[in-house]
């Protein structure tokens, strides 16, 4: 009998679920995917019982859950921000006071019966991350906008032990500042920050002062907003007028054109949240003397300060879990619910890979394409072909879509759903960004290498296999599709282990063209979820302008589509799912 | 105002949470939030048409009061519909980027800007988009054609502005913006939709305290009564400001459904009672059924009626087989009393079903009609007129609403009839206008039939129901055999519709007929791939194709095998368990689960094999509140007992082998049968009455059993 760990994480943003079994992690899958709306904050009951399905179980085969937070706390830091009013009274506060919610949900919509766990919020990012690294020892820190009370937390992993040791409490937050800013400059909140640390390479450091008015840097592991300059507590957005006045613009229009003042403010934010980074880090180490260091917390996906953190900061090794925000608590949830069940440590194992979510099934492409077998090359058992056939397009300067195998959990495509291109021509990041991702013009690409031949073209001497930090583009290739203005590039590193087709793909280009490396980004259009099913996969392919698509074994090129399936679909959208708030994080 | 809270109060907040830690806190803060803001609100429909702010998040639909709201003549919207106001005097156009509501709308590029023709603007829902005749045959071609060819001089205009699903939501600025448009005349044919009303926190919390107070049928009244009435009458009141404002006439149409045969979806049995009530209402169920089988009608009503008492008008089956009790007794206006309650029993309790409108709406056109001098057609009587007394069926509908050419025929003479006097021309018969003929193509005709039988399969209808629709198609056209094999063929497939040539084929008839096809039978998402287990349909068609000289056997099964034999086979996937909409997406609006909750005493799954060997059912199940009653549920393949599971109320895992030749090649139904004596759990009321406190629709119908797995496997 082995023993069956359920993590959730749910009713904030980003709801997923994640198993481990016997400690070792089978399977885990963000919600939005299967609803298909952005950011899903509902309880994930499409994941559970994808977890379960994956691994061969059912709801009996549970011995505990574990949810992500603590939900009596929660109830004490809304009821304290809603101060003086006891009573909260805004639109969004009502119902959600409700400490009861998440047992109910779980009880009544997934129907689970047994042992329930409930472990707070910056412990679970804490061991989503240290649990997974293989590190025997490593400081350990987490920042996020808010879990409970805490926005930043510090602490050590040992062995088992996982000590948090200092916090930071709401409502001093990097998170909610760095939000604050991306609000500011006209992005949606808990999606565009991505944007804001794409944008700021663009700019010049020019409104630092009035980034670093907005917070002030304390002793040992604290800090503080002046919260004069946001709104957050008791309104339902970011900023007050005071942010707006201090920095002399009015806030940007959102889709209006980016100006040079917004690339000036990015840059600017980014450059104090890196210092201030860089200065907590240096304090963690001066706690927690080690080598090694795990973040976590939807900051830790900021790649730009990671990289840096790591190059400027006292630590040598750094592990960070591609699902750092909240999805990714399921899985510290899970782990702090191994170890109480079992006092001994889930895995010693580093996490590998994150293709942990639903897989291809060859029935169901064969099912999909039955009616149209001509449509189609099928390439089934004849897996090197296909990699010829595919990297042949990519070296013409085709875009494919790829869906392959099991896909990843976390925001990264990392070559289950991703839409490839050849990174050394020129118009190719004008090309995807326009026409085949429908985004904004200034936003980067990333590139996927063979992780042996990374070092020959970028500033890395270690795998980065989830593509959480940044380096340095030293490549005698041009290669413009992936370089940011600033020369950096987000590298994921591919080896033979973690994702065999996605290597061969990338060995079977190199031999075709010499160059060993794709530029590689979400299999997805703007505004919609990375695609999870071949049918996905094919109608995001036939609304974007990609060239080719790979499902599996299978390819379609767009030449091949019948024109009544581009004359339904082309250049509509996915159906719009009611958005989960893009103006303001759901503090209740 | 400091910045931040005072960070000395902590302590305090942690024991406040600590006390709210609870079911009990959680409802005494949402109490003291509602009524703080109840409070500083006022009404929950207000004036301005603007919700107050507690309401805005959950009631955007509030109804503006009439004389708040009415727009000017002169006022000059750009938009009406999905149609906006052309440059000059060009056309009205369609808006491109309202491009996902097109399908909803009739398709009309343009809208002529206002010429000399006298001009009706026909405002409804589906019945007035002549839903599964559209585009060939809509009430708007017909009553421009009867207007303009009875009346004798074409200067007549019927601008079809019905929208399929109008709701409150949509009805109330369309009426807004109908001065743009510069109409001499506006016609209003809605209200089966009229009970989809955004309900307010406020309206939320009346239902909740009225369903503690008496169960459901209290909640069912207050709903009625202080909900949709009022709500109703706002509608009714706007539109009259709105053609007095303009100095037009109106015409209410009042809607009429298929009493004589349309029955709400089986399933829908009756809303949890109170005590235990459902126990005894199925008991009498049970004999009531077998008294109407051996045709002991008094004795089938007597019980029924029982059963009414109990469930207080909330049980739509007992009040459909008490009309046909009745009918056999002759007793023919009690009958229709009967089935107009059957209608009305499904209004106001949040259980999913088709569109129909209850008799308080009718009531309220009526009465609203009569007290705002607006003319009227009540097709109820314009029906039972034309049917001699008979009760409505489907020589007038093709479905629960829908009406038949010559439903369309009768209800826009009648029309057609109020508005020419009133446009200016002599008082002129009905009969004038029903003889204005409206040809419509044989294949035409045909294909909605079919689609007629297709929409009543996907609604629960009787076999007899679908059988009658495909042979009237076949009868119209005998083309219409090949798309009913092409339909065969892409409904059985896994592949959504699009992908499928056999759909390709049926677009391919012609620029109307793809049209058409393309609304009924391609979701609006490209996305969606979940298929009914269409397989009583696909019999119907089978036998109907076969009865006409088309055989599409072997074919057919060899086309079923190849698609879903499988070894590991989900049973919970919809193409295996649901035939209906309902049952796909569940029968209450409550929260959906991640698990199969089965509201009828019966669960059927279908699985599809190519031999009959030996397979293995894996079933994760339980009978929520069974014990400490010691129960088994049944479960039957193809008829035949294969095991008896233990009905536990935590869920349990077991492994069912289905012995060799139990099963056999094609399909196969797997029943499982609950223990139908389950109470449902005490709580279930009080927990349906806190859910509506926070706004959140509750579980209505009692659960038999709930499945969390069902699988085959080798």
């Amino acid at each position: 009998m082995s023993l069956n760990i359920v993590g959730l994480s749910a009713h904030f943003h980003d709801s997923a679920c994640s198993l481990l079994r016997d400690g070792a992690l089978v399977a885990a899958a963000q919600e939005e995917r299967f609803t298909r709306r952005k950011n899903e904050p509902d309880i994930p009951r499409a994941a559970f019982r994808y977890c379960l399905a994956e691994a061969g179980l059912t709801i009996t085969d549970i011995d505990c859950l574990a949810y992500y937070e603590s939900p009596r706390k929660k109830l004490e830091r809304q009821l304290w921000m809603g101060l003086p009013d006891v009573v909260p009274l805004r639109a969004t506060a009502m119902f959600q006071l409700d400490s009861r919610r998440p047992e109910r949900d779980i009880r009544e919509v997934l129907g689970y019966e047994g042992r329930l766990e409930f472990v707070e919020h910056h412990p679970a990012h804490a061991a989503s991350s240290f649990y997974f690294s293989g590190f025997e020892e490593a400081a350990i820190l987490t920042v996020d906008a808010v879990g409970e009370w805490a926005t930043t937390t510090y602490g050590a992993g040992r062995g088992t032990s996982l000590d948090i040791f200092e916090e930071v409490h709401f409502p001093d937050s990097l998170g909610m500042l760095y939000s604050a800013i991306t609000a500011y400059l006209g992005f949606e909140v808990n999606e565009g920050e991505y944007k804001v640390m794409g944008l700021a390479p663009y700019g010049r450091p020019r409104y630092v002062d009035q980034v670093r008015e907005l917070i002030e840097v304390g002793a040992g592991g604290q800090f503080t907003l002046r919260m004069k300059y946001f709104d957050f507590l008791r309104h339902d957005r970011m900023f007050s007028p005071a942010l707006v006045e201090l920095f002399g613009q009015p806030p940007r229009e959102p889709e209006s054109p980016l100006t040079p003042f917004a690339e000036d403010v990015a840059r600017s934010m980014q450059v104090v949240l890196e210092d201030v980074l860089l200065d907590k880090v240096r304090y963690l180490h001066s706690r927690v003397p080690v080598d090694n260091l795990c973040l976590a917390g939807g900051v830790a996906l900021n790649c730009v300060a990671n990289a840096r953190i790591l190059r400027e900061g006292p630590f040598r090794r750094l592990f960070i879990q591609p699902a750092a925000g909240d999805a990714g608590c399921s899985l510290g949830a899970a782990a702090l619910a191994h170890i109480r069940l079992t006092n001994q440590r889930p895995t010693p194992s580093p996490l590998r890979h994150v293709y942990l979510g639903p897989r291809v099934q060859p029935d169901d492409v064969a099912a999909l394409f039955r009616d149209c077998p001509d449509r189609v090359q099928d390439f089934r058992g004849r897996e090197s072909e296909l990699l010829r056939a595919t990297a042949a397009r990519l070296a013409k300067g085709a875009v494919v879509g790829w869906c392959h195998g099991r896909m990843e959990l976390g925001p990264r495509a990392l070559g289950a759903r991703s839409i490839l291109a050849d990174p050394r021509d020129p118009n190719m990041r004008d090309r995807i960004n326009a026409a085949v991702k429908q985004r904004e013009a200034f936003r980067p690409f990333a590139p996927a290498v063979l992780a042996h031949r990374a070092r020959e073209h970028f500033d890395l001497d270690h795998p980065s296999p989830f593509m959480l930090e940044t380096s340095q583009v030293i490549s005698p290739l041009a290669l413009p599709a992936i370089t940011h203005v600033d020369r950096s590039a987000r590298v994921q590193t591919v080896d033979a282990d973690s994702c065999p087709r996605f290597y061969g793909l990338l060995t079977e280009f190199e031999r075709q063209t010499g160059c060993p490396i794709l530029l590689n980004t979400s299999f997805n259009l703007r505004g919609e979820p990375i695609v999870c099913t071949p049918l996905e996969a094919l109608l995001c392919f036939i609304r974007s302008d990609m060239d080719s698509l790979v499902i599996d074994d299978v390819l379609l090129d767009r030449a091949a589509l019948p024109a009544s399936w581009l004359a339904r679909l082309r250049g509509t959208a996915p159906p719009p799912a009611a958005p989960v708030s893009a103006t303001v994080y759901t503090l209740l | 105002m400091p910045d931040r809270p005072d960070a000395s109060l902590i302590p305090l907040v942690r024991r406040l949470a600590e006390l709210l830690d609870s079911d009990a806190g959680t409802q005494v803060m949402a109490l003291m939030q509602k009524l703080v803001l109840l409070s500083a609100s006022g009404a929950s429909r207000t004036v301005t048409g603007e919700a107050a702010p507690v309401d805005r998040a959950v009631a955007p639909s509030a109804i503006p009061a009439a004389d708040a709201v009415v727009p000017s003549p002169s006022a000059q919207p750009q938009r009406v519909g999905i149609w906006t106001r052309g440059a000059d005097h060009a056309p009205w156009t369609r808006n491109p980027a309202l491009k996902n509501q097109w399908r909803f709308w009739a398709d009309i590029d343009e809208i002529p800007a206002k010429g000399a023709r006298r001009r009706v603007l026909l405002l409804g829902e589906s019945v007035a988009r002549g839903y599964l005749f559209d585009p060939w045959l809509t009430p708007a071609l017909v009553l421009e054609r009867m207007l303009n060819d009875a009346l004798g001089d074409g200067s007549f205009e019927v601008v079809d502005l019905a929208r399929t699903d109008l709701t409150f939501r949509e009805l109330v600025p369309l009426l807004l913006e109908t001065p743009a448009l510069e109409p001499d005349a506006i016609v209003l044919f809605a209200g089966n939709n009229w009970e989809n009303v955004n309900l307010s926190m406020r309206e939320f919390q009346l239902l909740a305290t009225a369903l503690r107070a008496g169960g459901f049928p209290a909640c069912q009244r207050a709903f009625i009564d202080q909900v949709l009435v009022p709500a109703s009458r706002a509608v009714l009141d706007l539109l009259a400001a709105t053609v007095q404002t303009l100095g037009i006439p109106a015409v209410v149409v009042v809607p009429e459904v298929n009493l004589r045969e349309w029955r709400n979806d089986a399933a829908a049995l009756a809303p949890t009672l109170t005590g235990g009530g459902n126990r005894v209402w199925l008991g009498l169920w049970a004999r009531a059924q077998a008294e109407f089988a051996n045709e002991r009608y008094e004795h089938a009503a007597a019980l029924l009626r029982e059963m009414i008492e109990l469930d207080g008008g909330t049980g739509s089956p007992p009040q459909a087989l008490l009309g046909e009790c009745l009918l056999h007794l002759g007793r023919r206006s009690e009958a229709r009393a009967a089935l107009e309650a059957a209608r009305d029993a499904v209004c106001g309790i949040f259980i999913r079903h088709a569109p129909l409108c209850p008799s308080a709406v009718q009531t309220v056109q009526r009465d609203k009609a009569a007290q705002h001098g607006l003319a009227m057609v009540d097709l109820s009587r314009v029906f039972t007129d034309h049917l001699h007394g008979e009760l409505p069926d489907r020589r007038l509908f093709l479905d629960y609403c829908h009406l038949t050419r010559e439903g369309i025929h009768l209800a826009m003479a009648a029309t057609a009839a109020q508005l020419a006097p009133r446009l200016g021309r002599a008082v002129t018969p009905v009969g004038r206008f029903l003889r204005v003929d409206m040809p419509m193509s044989p294949s035409c005709l045909a294909m909605s039939h079919f689609l007629a039988a297709i929409h009543n399969a996907h609604y629960g209808q009787d076999k007899a129901v679908l059988e009658h629709h495909c042979r009237e198609a076949l009868a119209s056209s005998a083309d219409i055999a090949e798309v009913m094999r092409d339909y065969l063929d892409f409904q059985i497939r896994r592949a959504p519709n699009w992908m499928c040539r056999s759909y390709e084929r049926i677009k391919d008839l012609g620029a109307a007929e793809l049209r058409a096809v393309d609304r009924y039978l391609s979701p609006e998402d490209a996305g969606t791939v979940d298929k009914f287990a269409d397989f009583a349909l696909v019999d119907c068609i089978e036998r109907a194709l076969r009865d006409a000289g088309v055989e599409v056997e072997p074919w057919l099964s060899e086309h079923i095998r190849r698609e879903h034999v499988g070894d590991d086979v989900n049973l919970l996937a919809t193409r295996y368990r649901a035939a209906t909409f309902w049952e796909r997406s569940g029968h209450s609006t409550a929260l959906p689960r991640a698990y199969h909750q089965a509201c009828t005493p019966v669960s059927t799954f279908f699985l599809i094999r190519d031999d009959s060997a030996a397979v293995t059912l894996r079933l994760t199940c339980r009978v929520r509140g069974s014990e400490p009653v010691p129960d088994h549920s049944i479960v039957r393949v193809n008829g035949v007992d294969v095991a008896r599971v233990p009905a536990h109320a935590t869920w349990g895992t077991h492994a069912i082998a289905v012995p060799r030749g139990c099963l056999r090649a094609g399909v196969n139904r797997i029943d499982i049968h609950w223990p139908i004596h389950t109470p449902p759990c005490p709580d279930d009321l009080e927990r349906a009455a806190s859910n509506l406190e926070r706004c959140v629709f509750p579980d209505v119908l009692p659960v038999f059993g709930e499945i969390f797995m069902a699988r085959s496997a080798p």
